[in-house]
């Protein structure tokens, strides 16, 4: 089935002009709700947001832009609101990036546990199995799967593919289930929020793994119920993490004495609890979107591997499109 | 294309329009919990500390053994009362613009389903009942009567919220050294009246300000009753679990 994959212009027109917003990875029309185009990211976003990070650059080698190229596709992914997402991590859609930029996310989590060490000593004789050793271990583990996607893209075999996938999806799951559970545990138990943090971060790109993996592997019903419980598992994670929230654990980092500095500790604060209160809701967001556009492409009869294979070519865009 | 397969392709679409119009609505209520939650923080916060302000004067204007007394809590911070008053009108000032906003967001959110087809009677129904309250009334009245669906803002009922700051009684921690014990280090001349005097005016005035912020502001109070600020953002937290609760 042919499908025109760029953004129309006609919908952009429509959604500079406010008839149309973005909710997730969907455009939707404001009168009526209706949905008029599933996003995907494609390479070119995460080469953009490698030249937006020079951390990424310099690490992981990508290939920079031309400058017209990158303006083109900062002006479209700026004009979304997504150029921020980019940065932060999260997938649109169901996520794409190649390996180097996965190693570097779950070096940010280990670098992270690096200047946690004395917390999860203290927290885990708490929270069930939260043991430095562990944690990496289950990080180790998950970067193995995580490379077993990639690397599968580059075999010629199509049946050795679909093994590889399907395997990695499958380890996968016991992974997300571990990392969620760390998270969910230091969550019940009000303890560390930056160790929280980075279990859910570990999460979110195992469930997203997963998903891509079991699209790829042409299982798209399970793919989209695995999306489905990833929306619905973090929503209830993260959910109940509200910028107040955010803000008091940011506050109690830094206890002041008396009402002076209880009142400027909130203004210093509130923005960067704000900014990370929407960047939760995004994510939050994002992931209960994917499945519906995995439904879509499955109503359109296009293959979801082929989707992914199209968003992972298209180097100069940063968004693919399937409109309604 | 046969009849019935346009059919089942535009039930498809609708379902998974109104996925998306329910994930959308589940993201505007918890913006609306977080953008409230915060104002509460905020503005509460900052009347706190704007009428705490007075407290220095009050303090200097005591003599030594008053302030001792004050910090056992036989004299009693006199605008302690006026500022509960004040802040506890704030805050339900808050919590009223609140309620008509999410009223808001639900009519838009009805009006959608409504306008594209998708109305399902028995969710909408819950959500109806939020509704057809806040319509038919002025805003204030219509926040008020949301009250009775929505048990999350319940327990931040002016009752409630007036309930416990008004028949509280704000102690002030009592320190070690009495009013007899400073009164007679100063007659004897064994240490500074005046550094006495400073550093009883400091305590005091902390102690005032901790008490405020323990009725008023602090986040949980271990074995004592949650303060202000706490009910209020409790509420808000309650409110958008039971709207998102609704569109399961």
């Amino acid at each position: 089935m042919s499908i025109p994959f760029d953004i129309p212009a006609e919908l952009m027109l429509r959604y500079y002009a406010g008839n149309i917003v973005r909710s997730g990875a969907l455009l939707r029309e404001v009168g009526s709700g209706q949905i008029v185009a599933h996003l995907q990211e494609a390479t070119g976003l995460v080469q953009m947001a490698g030249k937006l990070d020079p951390f990424d650059v310099v690490e992981q080698g990508i290939q920079v832009y031309q400058n017209e190229q990158i303006k083109a596709g900062l002006a479209l992914v700026q004009g979304l609101g997504i150029a921020n997402l980019a940065l932060t991590g999260i997938s649109i859609g169901v996520s794409v990036v190649g390996f180097a930029i996965v190693a570097a996310r779950l070096g940010r989590i280990e670098k992270g546990m690096d200047g946690l060490a004395a917390a999860i000593e203290r927290v885990s004789r708490k929270v069930d199995g939260m043991r430095d050793y562990l944690v990496r271990q289950e990080l180790a583990d998950l970067r193995a799967e995580l490379r077993r996607i990639d690397a599968a893209w580059a075999s010629s075999e199509e049946k050795v593919q679909i093994g590889q996938w399907r395997e990695a999806a499958g380890r996968l799951l016991t992974i997300e289930e571990r990392f969620h559970g760390h998270a969910r545990a230091l969550a019940t138990a009000g303890e560390e929020p930056g160790l929280r943090d980075l279990m859910t971060d570990a999460y979110v790109l195992a469930a997203d793994g997963r998903r891509s993996a079991l699209l790829a592997a042409g299982d798209e019903t399970a793919a989209e119920d695995a999306g489905r419980e990833f929306g619905r598992a973090l929503g209830s994670l993260t959910g109940p993490l509200g910028t107040a929230q955010l803000l008091r654990e940011m506050m109690t980092a830094e206890p002041g004495k008396g009402l002076a500095a209880r009142a400027e500790a909130v203004e210093r604060l509130r923005p960067k609890a704000e900014a990370r209160a929407a960047t939760l809701r995004e994510r939050e967001e994002m992931a209960a979107t994917a499945p519906l556009t995995i439904a879509a492409l499955r109503q359109a009869g296009v293959s979801g591997r082929d989707w992914l294979k199209r968003a992972r070519n298209e180097n100069r865009a940063p968004l693919i499109c399937l409109p309604v | 294309m046969h009849d019935d397969v346009i059919g089942a392709a535009a039930a498809d679409n609708a379902a998974i329009d109104r996925d998306a119009q329910l994930i959308a609505l589940r993201r505007r209520v918890l913006e609306w919990r977080d953008a409230w939650c915060l104002d509460a923080e905020v503005r509460l916060t900052a009347l706190c500390r704007e009428k705490a302000v007075a407290v220095g004067p009050w303090a200097a204007g005591l003599w030594v053994h008053q302030l001792a007394a004050a910090r056992a809590g036989f004299i009693k911070y006199p605008a302690m009362p006026q500022i509960v008053e004040e802040v506890g009108a704030r805050a339900e000032w808050i919590v009223g613009k609140a309620r008509v906003e999410l009223t808001g967001i639900v009519a838009h959110h009805l009006e959608i389903e409504t306008r594209a087809g998708r109305a399902d009677a028995a969710a909408d129904t819950a959500m109806g009942q939020v509704l057809a309250i806040g319509r038919g009334a002025a805003p204030f009245a219509a926040a008020a009567a949301l009250l009775a669906v929505l048990p999350g803002l319940a327990t931040t009922t002016t009752v409630t919220m007036f309930g416990l700051v008004t028949t509280s009684t704000v102690s002030l921690p009592v320190l070690a050294i009495g009013a007899a014990g400073v009164g007679a280090l100063g007659y004897f001349g064994v240490i500074n009246v005046g550094e006495v005097r400073s550093g009883q005016e400091r305590v005091l005035i902390e102690a005032i300000e901790a008490a405020i912020e323990a009725r008023l502001l602090a986040s949980e109070n271990k074995g004592t009753e949650p303060s202000l600020l706490a009910q209020v953002q409790k509420g808000f937290a309650a409110a958008a679990a039971d709207v998102i609760g609704r569109i399961k």
